[in-house]
């Protein structure tokens, strides 16, 4: 499950946020606009991408000798 | 000093960035949405858990201090017109509640500057309608996950 943000902007205060695309218009109420062209890119599933990271180390490590990397591919 | 209902008395907001979560600052609160007129309830609160230490020598079972944890769920109202607690709190948004539960001394009970809040970062993990049932209005639950620890003497800062 991916999450896609968006920058916004409070205009009376200045500050600054991260918030789910699909809340800006909770946001506007409050006097929050979104920053125009720096929507933040889409961020993937963060487990996703820390298990990622690890069958690369682990496929590192194999090929030093080392155990074998996890079966990652999906089952249909 | 007296005793009081959060009824008039009480302000909850929610923003998606604080100064310090010990001192969230007033344009914080500011730009915080105000979700006062959607809560029914909400059940912010810590428990601290402790591990028994009992011992051969003695019939008093000891024990000693361990680890604190937190919950945070909330009621609120759907509106057809205005479904702002709705909208503001979907699955996986992470904020700050804000609540004052004696009021500030803003305008509608809004904190300013040396009000006492408590701060509540949540992640919100579920939002689930309540059953729809016949002659009941329509509110639904927030549940949220408590990823740093809240505070619950928070000072709002200038």
């Amino acid at each position: 499950m991916s999450v896609k943000k968006v920058k916004i902007t409070h205009e009376e205060t200045g500050l600054e946020a991260e918030v789910l695309e699909t809340t800006v218009s909770a946001w506007e109420t409050a006097g929050w606009t979104v920053v125009e062209d720096e929507s933040v890119p889409e961020q993937a599933n963060p487990a996703e991408a820390s298990r990622q990271q690890l069958v690369a180390e682990a496929s590192k490590t194999k090929t030093n000798g080392g155990p074998a990397a996890p079966d990652t591919s999906k089952k249909e | 000093m007296a005793r009081i209902i959060p009824n008039e008395n009480s302000w909850i907001g929610f923003t998606p960035t604080v100064a310090s979560v010990s001192a969230p600052t007033a344009a914080n609160i500011t730009a915080a949405v105000n979700l006062t007129p959607y809560v029914i309830s909400i059940n912010a609160s810590s428990r601290g858990n402790t591990v028994p230490t009992p011992s051969f020598d003695s019939l008093f079972e000891t024990s000693i201090a361990g680890t604190v944890q937190a919950t945070f769920d909330a009621d609120f109202y759907r509106d057809d017109s205005a479904d702002l607690a709705w909208a503001t709190l979907p699955r996986a948004t992470d904020g700050f509640f804000i609540i004052s539960r004696f009021g500030g001394a803003g305008a509608d009970h809004k904190p300013i500057a040396l009000d006492v809040v408590e701060v509540w970062p949540v992640l919100i993990v579920s939002r689930t309608m309540a059953n729809m049932s016949n002659n009941t209005v329509l509110t639904f639950t927030a549940s949220a996950s408590v990823p740093v620890e809240p505070v619950e003497d928070a000072v709002v800062a200038a």
